[in-house]
């Protein structure tokens, strides 16, 4: 390896262009960070502070106190359609990229490339029917609803990424297994399903992401409190305060933001393999 | 090795079920309800009416259908130009062998894709604030003319662009580095003992390897940003004088705020065909032929 | 196989039992349970409808009363749906320009047998109002309450300009020559802020405007546009001279939700302001008594056009019963006791809105010692107006809003542009099922 040759014009040049990157990236979200902890008056003036000068919890507690925004509830709302979702999303994707893998079966190319249409069709297209679908069919305005509709509007994309990962775990291993005696079945759990879960980890992540963040869909399919998840929370808390409290929509940004920031942390290091190394293998 | 072919159909029932149920019936469903008047307010009830609800959409004024076609096709150009390109480039410099901190720039750089477009708006909304924001304040520090940005009818597009840019960067920049770290390094080496420059290793080398990248990224791209509607919805929707008005605000308003279910699916249905020409493109350039996947 | 299969169904039944869905139960045996749909507001306090159900209650021991609040957008959507469905509440509050949309399609019932057994009640509703919330001839619903747009100002921005902090234009001219002097651009104060982003707000504080000079949205009868009339002209003329020639409402109002223009206000960016009134609410959640509000803010009639007519206009909330109710009688009995005089009285104190009925108004000292505008308001609302309660205002009101913005950015003519929103107006009433 020779690549002591580049020269220091060019690594300042790539390093300023990471850097300001960087900035562009974290700007937006650094100003969603002060603000959060900003007081009242502090957020409110004006030229605005980049160094804040006040700090106070008070606006995450206020965030969560129900008397005053909207309370803890539709983050519950949305960490359960999350979880519910990645959990379905992973068994579904599991099975379904299994199949897919492993079994030569009449039809097979032609559902998988089917796959690919269907993840490019667009919810936004197929929202009215599901929206009849819902409020005839008693799924309108529950957790069911949304979790089964993330979960299989997420689903084709996920399982072909989920087969992609699978086929690069090699089929001796399960022939051995079988050899020993144990059947396809036994062998997908006991062998197939721990070396898959970095691409597990990464579909689950996808799902959790989907769901957590997902505003049209719930716009249109929830209203009740008890169901709706954060972000209509907040559009709605938007929406009907007289004043607009920017330091209060900051601090939910804040909030939500965290839960995906860590379970993306804490899956980072399967997460590009698991997304991207399954689905394109060279 | 021996398993019964047609235990793989076991396997991918769940699958097929729930896709049957959320995208085939009703993708069905909008081609039906399309060609019917539906009103929101009678849900049950519809009358054909054959091709009225697209010779109305044609013939809409306001705002006219070529300029939410505009204004969705700008969209989308404008930003899966620069999500592809930015994230490529970006790509590309992380992947340089002495770069350091490579994890950290590229967790952070991640951070826009993972926050909902929702909050992605609220956050461009604050920033472009014409009086209280910071983006003015800054012009203000270099002398430059404030705008009125998000409320201004030239710059609304231009402002929901930008929005839309800065959160979509990080996905392209996830699938290039996926594409770049399938070339094999022996390549790179091998170039550079043959005397190639930089340049030429990145145009000849690098760029051809992960022109299947690029395809894939421009196209998956191009369909999850057809679907923006959260950002848009936040920062203008759709306004000044429809100059944001996408396909997909379009179609909100028509089906939930005017009541017209029937015309919502055409509209619907439009942005269907749209999705499955691109579907098209991207089978006919990126040919997931049986040799790759098999 | 087998096993495989009850794994997805286990999951899938697994999955459902996370779910506790929103539904509603089913009344016990002897009991009768009411519901309804309201707005979230009025359910964050005792009146209108929690005193109204223990009122109710001493009468009715049997009937149990579950009210739902909703914000703006989802009380229409999951009125429409959950009656779509065959799930609808007992009654519903409906805002008066959906009113068309819920009678025609059957979602809301003629209540007229009913009202007219009480002749007391029916007699006591402002005629106007009584008639706003008719369709074609029949009652639909019971009217709670209103409010009327008003002119408001701070008087500290007209002490600062070397005015008089108590006296209001009063007529366009002096609205324009008030608004310049009130006008620091520089400073990030304007004159004059009116709404005109791209909702039906934009339009509904046009109108007044439109109303002085002797005009109408629609022909009475409501088939036929007749905004674009002169006085909708020199109306829409009259904005676009405050944005574009006289440059004392800022242009980026085009991008500005109404809400947050009243927030500029109330951070003193705008000098003036159109408004129906609750700035009251806001400023007494922050300790502001009601002579302090005074002294700070000035509330008027709007200003008239020379030779024009005083003129306002009112939204507002009807209360309805819809179809699927299986005690229509005993949903109007309870809605009776909603609206009862001092019931009533009781919630337009606390929110600050103004009262439809002729009894009502009798409460007017109360009235004038807790809301700061009211003797304004009282003023203006023998000379208000109401929106067409049509299926196709929302329609119509994006035509008119349309205009307006097309007006303000100068890309047409107010002449034009009304002539031409007229037109499309025009061809939606042709297609009008009624």
């Amino acid at each position: 390896m020779r690549r002591s040759k580049t020269n220091y014009i060019s690594r300042i040049l790539v390093y300023s262009i990471l850097i300001l990157y960087a900035i562009i990236t974290i700007l937006p979200l650094y100003w969603i960070f002060i603000t959060t902890f900003k007081t009242p008056a502090e957020a409110m003036s004006f030229p605005p502070t980049l160094i804040p000068r006040s700090f106070t919890f008070n606006n995450i507690i206020e965030i969560f106190s129900s008397s005053k925004v909207f309370g803890f509830r539709p983050f519950l709302n949305s960490t359960i359609i999350a979880l519910g979702t990645a959990l379905i999303i992973a068994v579904i994707s599991f099975l379904a990229g299994y199949g897919f893998a492993r079994y030569k079966f009449p039809g097979r190319d032609v559902l998988l490339i089917s796959m690919l249409f269907i993840n490019l069709l667009p919810t936004l297209a197929v929202i009215i029917p599901i929206f009849r679908l819902f409020s005839l069919y008693h799924l309108y305005d529950t957790y069911i609803g949304l979790i089964l509709l993330f979960s299989f509007r997420t689903a084709p994309f996920t399982s072909w990424l989920m087969k992609g990962y699978i086929d690069t775990i090699p089929v001796e291993l399960e022939e051995s297994a079988m050899i020993d005696g144990c059947s396809s079945r036994q062998t997908m759990g006991k062998i197939i399903a721990p070396l898959a879960a970095p691409g597990l980890a990464a579909v689950a992540v996808l799902g959790f992401r989907a769901a957590w963040n997902a505003f049209f869909a719930p716009l249109i399919l929830t209203t009740s409190e008890s169901i709706r998840p954060y972000t209509i929370a907040l559009y709605r808390f938007v929406g009907e305060q007289g004043e607009v409290e920017w330091r209060l929509i900051a601090a939910a940004a804040f909030i939500s933001i965290v839960p995906v920031v860590v379970s993306f942390g804490i899956f980072q290091k399967y997460f590009v393999t698991g997304l991207t190394g399954g689905a394109i293998k060279s | 090795m021996k398993r019964k072919p047609l235990g793989g159909y076991l396997y991918i029932t769940p699958l097929l079920i729930g896709v049957i149920l959320f995208s085939v019936y009703p993708v069905i469903q909008v081609i039906w309800m399309s060609f019917h008047e539906i009103s929101l307010a009678d849900i049950r009830s519809e009358t054909f009416i054959g091709f009225r609800n697209f010779k109305d959409i044609f013939a809409m004024e306001d705002p006219p259908f070529i300029s939410v076609v505009w204004v969705t096709f700008a969209f989308v150009g404008g930003s899966v130009l620069f999500h592809v390109g930015a994230g490529l480039a970006l790509a590309l410099l992380l992947n340089l062998g002495w770069v350091k901190g490579k994890n950290f720039f590229r967790n952070l750089y991640m951070l826009p894709w993972i926050t909902a477009g929702i909050m992605v708006g609220y956050t461009w909304s604050f920033l472009f604030e014409p009086r209280a924001g910071i983006l003015n304040y800054l012009m203000s520090l270099v002398h430059l003319p404030s705008q009125s940005w998000t409320a201004d009818p030239k710059l609304a597009l231009p402002s929901i662009i930008i929005a839309n840019i800065w959160r979509g960067v990080p996905y392209s920049l996830i699938l290039e580095t996926a594409g770049l770290q399938s070339i094999n390094m022996e390549l790179y080496d091998a170039a550079v003992v043959d005397g190639a420059n930089p340049l030429q290793i990145l145009t000849r080398i690098t760029l051809p390897l992960v022109k299947e990248f690029i395809l894939l990224n421009l196209i998956l791209d191009t369909g999850l940003t057809f679907q923006v509607f959260d950002t848009i919805f936040a920062m203008t929707a759709g306004g000044p004088l429809h100059r944001t008005e996408t396909f997909s605000i379009f179609m909100y308003y028509t089906a939930f705020k005017f009541g017209k279910i029937g015309m919502g699916s055409a509209i619907s249905l439009l942005l269907l065909i749209f999705s499955l020409i691109i579907a098209v493109i991207y089978i006919k350039f990126f040919r997931p032929g049986k040799e790759r996947y098999a | 196989m087998k096993k495989l299969l009850v794994i997805f169904f286990v999951l899938f039944l697994t999955a459902g039992g996370f779910v506790f869905s929103g539904g509603q139960k089913e009344a016990a045996a002897e009991q009768i349970t009411l519901t309804g749909l309201v707005r979230n507001y009025t359910v964050k306090q005792d009146p209108p409808w929690y005193s109204a159900v223990k009122t109710f209650k001493i009468k009715h021991p049997n009937v149990e009363i579950k009210l739902e609040g909703l914000p703006y957008n989802d009380q229409r959507l999951k009125v429409l749906i959950a009656v779509g469905a065959g799930k609808g509440p007992d009654i519903v509050q409906v805002d008066c320009i959906w009113l068309g949309e819920f009678a025609s399609n059957n979602i809301i019932i003629n209540i007229s047998d009913m009202l007219n057994a009480d002749p007391n009640l029916k007699n006591d509703y402002i005629d106007v109002f009584r008639k706003s919330a008719q369709w074609q001839g029949k009652d639909y619903g019971l009217w709670l309450y209103t409010d009327v747009r008003m002119l408001s100002w701070h008087k500290d921005l007209f002490k600062k300009a070397g005015l008089d902090p108590n006296a209001a234009p009063k007529t366009w001219a002096e609205l324009r020559a008030t608004a310049k002097k009130v006008n620091w651009p520089d400073q990030g104060i304007y004159g004059y802020a009116f709404p005109a982003f791209s909702t039906d707000h934009t339009a509904d504080r046009w109108y007044p405007f439109l109303y002085m000079g002797g005009g109408s949205i629609l022909s009475k009868d409501y088939t036929k546009a007749e905004f674009n009339s002169p006085a909708g002209t020199a109306a829409l003329q009259l904005l676009v001279n405050l944005m574009d020639v006289d440059k004392v409402s800022p242009k980026d109002l085009l991008g500005i939700q109404e809400k947050d223009v009243s927030n500029g206000f109330k951070a003193d960016k705008y000098s003036m302001m159109i408004k129906v009134g609750e700035f009251w609410k806001d400023y007494r959640k922050k300790g502001l008594t009601m002579k302090q509000y005074k002294e700070k803010i000035g509330v008027a009639p709007l200003p008239i056009p020379e030779g024009g007519k005083p003129a306002t206009g009112s939204g507002g909330w009807i209360a309805g019963i819809t179809r699927d109710s299986k005690y229509p009688k005993l949903a109007f009995e309870f809605l009776k006791t909603v609206v009862a005089t001092r019931n009533m009285a009781d919630f337009v104190i606390a929110n600050g809105n103004i009262p439809t009925r002729k009894s009502m108004l009798k409460l007017e000292n109360e009235y004038l010692a807790s809301i700061p505008y009211f003797n304004v308001a009282k003023e203006v609302l023998p000379t208000t107006h109401f929106r067409p309660p049509i299926p196709e205002y929302m329609q119509i009101s994006a035509q008119i809003v349309d205009a307006i913005q097309k007006a303000l950015t100068e890309e047409m003519t107010p002449k034009a542009s009304l002539d031409k929103a007229a037109v499309k107006v025009n061809e939606i009433l042709a297609k009008r099922k009624w």
